[in-house]
Formats: structure tokens, C-alpha cells, sequence
């Protein structure tokens, strides 16, 4: 399946949610396969569904589903004023995940696995919202202007059917809570005095070193570094010293590499749920500090498998933009029937 | 991984067994729960390790022979090196592409490594292109419910020995930067021991792959401990090859 094809094809957004939640399904098949074993097929199945999601999810973004694609050379709409479509409601308000194991009570304890709950952006999409990140009020990132044009620039290149790949697309790490938004895999947080570890199945680390002031001029980096400490049962993250290459989301809200975000981990729903409450600080690109809310579910029914990338850089690419200003490849030129 | 195997609801069974034993049964109870727990508490493997042994770019045994290859292993190695020797690194996926080298080449990299560990399960965090590894500490084999190029693994103490079985290593993955095959059924024990006061991790590692080597056969890779407070640098393989640099900075690390 080619995700940015798909995008382009003219499909109604509800089509392409449906599109994507057989993907989850798909996803889901796949944990059953792995409880009853799956041999070097469900390896390689495991390969090509990581990259066909992870391409697909890069580039059907809601700016490519939001709006039909009526005038492609049109500036891009105004963002509504109205605030936005609060996001998918987690289990806590559902009800509906039965962990077969009771959650560690202790509460300053998040080892064990978990599933973040944010997983199918396309729900907004659906809804006819068009922002990317949602801030706990349900209003949209306060841009910049300058801000604004970069969001604006990337949502129009979609639209466009030139999609600007971040670096997920290009197989490059993103910051680390990025994987709280976009990851279909669980998650993993081993915990000692000195350090609280988060693994994601494709490789992402997030070491969070506890009673540990930032360094001093640190080497700006695709994950930055992430000091924290406890405040009672609530670990606070202070994160920074980022390149500037990766995005705050999948669709294009830019950061400087002055971006300084404080997260604030803690167990909620009787310790079946961690709770991620982020607030992102960049004066270049965002008037003030906004906060953005994820939660992630107790899921120790799961197992961390390994998601290994086997695609070359431009495989699935085809069409997009590069912003390190290489050269993307192009789409094959159409022959006319007579043609050799 | 099974993680979470430890932890379980106490069973009617389980009270049965308390309440029929006597105090000298408690003894021999609390000594053979606290034993193990009291190896956990003195051996730390917590911390920032490097390669201290020389790499092998051609996997050897201690005795610096090349490995016991049946004959199909040994010819699909001969190939192997040759492309290598050229320049060729196309059946090596790790080298072109920045998939994980697996096990047991992760380990015998020269970049270094964090170790995480937890009463129940430690980490292996690889500055290499941010690869890691989980070791269950529940004490039972591994269970392969998936294959993959780190595999799984499991382990358990044998006084101040770590020891750790790895299996599900997939067959595309490599035993060396020179291409040496294995199959499905390879099976590695680590056995993971400080010495010099702590500053030196010594690891015997034992391959047995009856499918690609005529024995088993070991060899042994030691670490030295980086200072405390180093922490691992981010390392992207995929933008080294984008600019044309290898996936593997061996030169770096001389």
C-alpha cells in the first residue's frame, strides 16, 4: 500500500479511516500471531507492516484529509476560530481495556508495558479538524506568525500532493514524545535510582537522568536531553537541547532550537493509565507556553517486539519534499500507449 | 518479552505450603528466597561500558580459531568476506540499510553501552544508532513467540554470574562484520562477571548451532567501565550513510 497515493486518490476521509483502522486491525491479528508464534514470516510481515503504517501514517495528515483538494493553488484557509474537536477520549473515559494482570499499585512505579492511547490522528481528520496538536483547552498551538507561515507552508505542500517529509519519513529519529502520538506499538519504562528508561519498539530511548541539572552547552540533537525528578508520585521531565529538524507532530508545527518542553508523568485511573501532560515553551514559534495531554494504558498482555526499518530513504518517498534540500525523487513520467 | 511473569496473585496453594511447614521449614524458605536476592543486591551491572578486547571484524573463538563451520556455512562465509574484502556489503542489511547487526555483533561493538538493571529484568541501551536489548531475569528459558535480529533472551544469576540465553535470532542476521551465517536454532549463552574491583565486565559467550557448526564453541569479550555520570551520545546511522560515511565508525573507536 502506498499511504501518500492513497492520500491523493480523491477518498473521502471516512473511507480512509476505514482504511486505517484495518491497519489497527491488522495490528491487532499481528499481537494475536505473536501470543501463538509466528516464525521468520512474522518477521518479515512485522518489517513491511512498520514501514507500510509508519509511511502511511506520515502522510495521510489531516491537511490532506480535512479539505477536498478543490483548488490546489489557493492559499490555504484561515484556521477556525472555533476551538477545536477535543481529541479521542482514552479508556479512562470508555471503559473498555481490561488489562489481565491489576496495574502495579506503587505510585511512583511506571515499570511494565504500555500502549499510548493516542493512536489514530485520522479520528480528527474525520471530524473535519485541522490541527495538529490539540492543547488541553481544545484550542490549537498559539502560533507565531512565523510559526503560523512554516504550519501553513507544510499543511499547503500536502494538499498540494508534495508532501514535506519530517524525519520519521526519512527513517531519522523525532523528538520523543512524538512516539506518544503516533506509535501503534507499546511501550516499555524500566526505572532505577538514577534513571528512568522509556523504550518504544522501534529503537526510540528516551532516558530521562533523575537529579541531574541540564548540562551546559549541550550538542543540539534529533532527541535532546531529558533531565527529571520526583515531585511526590509525579516525575518532572525538563527536555531540550534539540536540532531543529524534527516536528513537535506529524503534520508541520516547527520548533527552534530553543524548544524547552516540562512533562509531568503520573498514574492515574487507579494506576491503569499514565497520564502525560507536556508543556511546550518556544517564543520564536509560539506566543506562550501551551500544554498537550496524552495518556497511555497498562497493557501487560504485551510483549516489546523489535521493528527494524528495511527501506531505503526514498522508498515510499516518491513525490515528496525534502526540507535538507536534497533531491526527492519524482514521480515516474506518465508514457502515452504508443510509447516505448 | 515476558516481563511481568514475576508477579502474580498469591494461589490457595500457596498458603497451603506456608501453613504446613514448620520453623525449621521457614528457615530453609527464608534462606533460599533471601540467597538470591542477596547475589542480585552485590552484583550491579548498572552502568556505562566499552570494549576493552579487541574488535572482531572476524568472529574467533578463545583460542583465535575461526568457529567449527559445517561445510554449507563455512562456503557461504568464504563468499562473504570475499565481498567484503571488495567493498561489497550487500548481504550485510545492517551496513547499507542501518538494521540492527542483532546478536551477538551488538555486544561486540565498539561503541559503548548503558546497562539498565532492575531486580527483575535489565537493559542493554546501544549508543549505535540507539538499538537496545531486554533481558528477563524471571529465571525461566527464553520463550520465542517472534524471531528477530536481537532475540530473546532471559537470565538468571549463578551466584555472582549473569548468566543469559538468547534464541529467535533471525537467519538473516550475521555472527560478524564478515558475514558469518547461523540459523534459526542458534542459541547464545552469555555468562557476564565483574572483575577489577568493578571497573572490567567480562563476558564468555557460548554459540550452539547445530545447524551451522559441527560444536559449540566459545569465546570471550571484556568492557571497561566509562567514568559515572558519562552518558551515551545520540548516534544516527541513517544520517552517516547519507552522507556517504559507513554505518559502522570503526575507526573512530580505535
Amino acid at each position: 500500500m502506498n499511504g501518500r497515493r492513497l492520500c491523493m486518490s480523491g477518498l473521502r476521509p471516512t473511507r480512509l479511516l476505514a482504511v486505517f483502522l484495518a491497519a489497527d486491525q491488522a495490528l491487532e491479528i499481528r499481537s494475536e500471531l505473536r501470543r501463538i508464534g509466528g516464525g521468520s514470516g512474522s518477521f518479515r510481515r512485522r518489517v513491511a507492516l512498520a514501514v507500510t503504517t509508519i509511511a502511511a501514517a506520515i502522510v495521510c495528515t489531516p491537511a490532506s484529509l480535512a479539505r477536498s483538494i478543490d483548488s490546489p493553488q489557493s492559499a490555504p484557509a484561515e484556521p477556525s476560530r472555533q476551538p477545536l474537536v477535543v481529541e479521542q477520549k482514552g479508556p479512562e473515559d470508555q471503559g473498555t481495556v481490561a488489562p489481565t494482570l491489576p496495574p502495579n499499585t506503587e505510585p511512583a512505579n511506571f515499570e511494565g508495558i504500555w500502549k499510548s492511547d493516542h493512536v489514530r490522528p485520522l479520528v480528527q481528520a474525520a471530524l473535519g479538524t485541522t490541527g495538529p496538536l490539540v492543547t488541553v483547552e481544545g484550542t490549537q498551538p498559539p502560533y507565531t506568525a512565523e510559526g503560523q507561515n512554516i504550519f501553513w507552508h507544510r499543511m499547503l505542500m500536502e494538499q498540494r500532493g508534495t508532501p514535506v517529509a519530517n524525519t520519521a519519513a526519512l527513517y531519522l529519529p523525532s523528538i520523543p514524545l512524538n512516539s506518544l502520538s503516533l506509535d501503534l506499538e507499546p511501550f516499555t519504562i524500566l526505572q532505577t535510582n538514577t534513571q528512568v528508561l522509556v523504550l518504544w519498539e522501534d529503537g526510540t530511548a528516551w532516558q530521562i537522568y533523575l537529579n541531574k541539572p541540564q548540562p551546559r552547552n549541550l550538542k543540539p540533537t534529533y532527541r535532546g536531553h531529558s533531565v527529571g525528578l520526583w515531585e511526590g508520585a509525579t516525575l518532572v521531565v525538563d527536555s531540550t537541547g534539540f536540532n531543529t529538524r524534527t516536528w513537535l507532530d506529524s503534520h508541520g508545527s516547527p520548533h527552534s532550537g530553543d524548544l524547552r518542553f516540562i512533562t509531568r508523568i503520573s498514574k492515574i485511573n487507579h494506576g491503569r493509565q499514565l497520564e502525560f501532560l507536556t508543556t511546550f515553551d518556544d517564543p520564536r514559534y509560539y506566543r506562550e507556553p501551551f500544554t498537550v495531554r496524552r495518556t497511555a494504558t497498562w497493557r501487560p498482555d504485551l510483549h516489546l517486539l523489535e521493528v527494524e526499518i528495511e527501506n531505503t530513504r526514498d522508498e515510499n518517498n516518491e513525490g515528496m519534499v525534502y526540507e535538507d534540500g536534497e533531491q526527492p525523487p519524482r514521480p515516474a513520467a506518465k508514457r502515452s500507449p504508443g510509447e516505448n | 518479552m515476558r516481563t511481568e511473569n514475576n508477579r502474580r496473585a498469591p494461589l490457595p496453594s500457596d498458603r497451603r505450603v506456608r501453613t504446613s511447614m514448620n520453623d525449621l521449614g521457614y528457615l530453609v524458605l527464608a534462606v533460599l528466597l533471601v540467597g538470591p536476592l542477596a547475589a542480585h543486591a552485590d552484583v550491579d551491572l548498572t552502568g556505562l561500558w566499552r570494549l576493552q578486547s579487541s574488535f572482531q571484524h572476524e568472529i574467533k573463538t578463545t583460542e583465535g580459531r575461526t568457529p567449527p563451520l559445517l561445510p554449507a556455512a563455512a562456503e557461504t562465509y568464504r563468499k562473504n568476506l570475499a565481498k567484503s574484502a571488495a567493498g561489497d556489503f550487500s548481504f550485510d542489511k545492517s551496513q547499507t540499510l542501518c538494521t540492527s547487526p542483532g546478536m551477538p555483533r551488538l555486544v561486540m561493538l565498539p561503541y559503548p553501552f548503558e546497562i539498565v538493571q532492575e531486580p527483575h529484568r535489565l537493559a542493554f541501551v546501544f549508543q549505535w544508532n540507539h538499538r537496545f536489548r531486554l533481558v528477563d531475569l524471571g529465571g525461566a528459558p527464553p520463550i520465542v513467540d517472534d524471531l528477530s535480529y536481537r532475540g530473546t533472551a532471559s537470565g538468571h544469576w549463578e551466584g555472582d554470574v549473569l548468566v543469559v540465553q538468547t534464541r529467535g535470532l533471525v537467519d538473516t542476521s550475521l555472527l560478524d562484520a564478515g558475514g558469518m551465517p547461523h540459523s534459526e536454532d542458534l542459541q547464545i549463552t552469555e555468562r557476564y562477571h565483574l572483575e577489577n574491583g568493578g571497573r572490567t565486565l567480562v563476558s564468555e559467550l557460548t554459540f550452539e548451532d547445530p545447524k551451522t557448526f559441527t560444536r559449540p564453541w566459545k569465546t570471550v569479550v571484556t568492557y571497561r567501565k566509562l567514568p559515572p555520570g558519562t552518558e551515551l551520545d545520540e548516534d544516527v546511522c541513517r544520517e552517516r550513510l547519507a552522507k556517504g560515511l559507513p554505518a559502522f565508525e570503526l575507526d573512530k573507536w580505535k
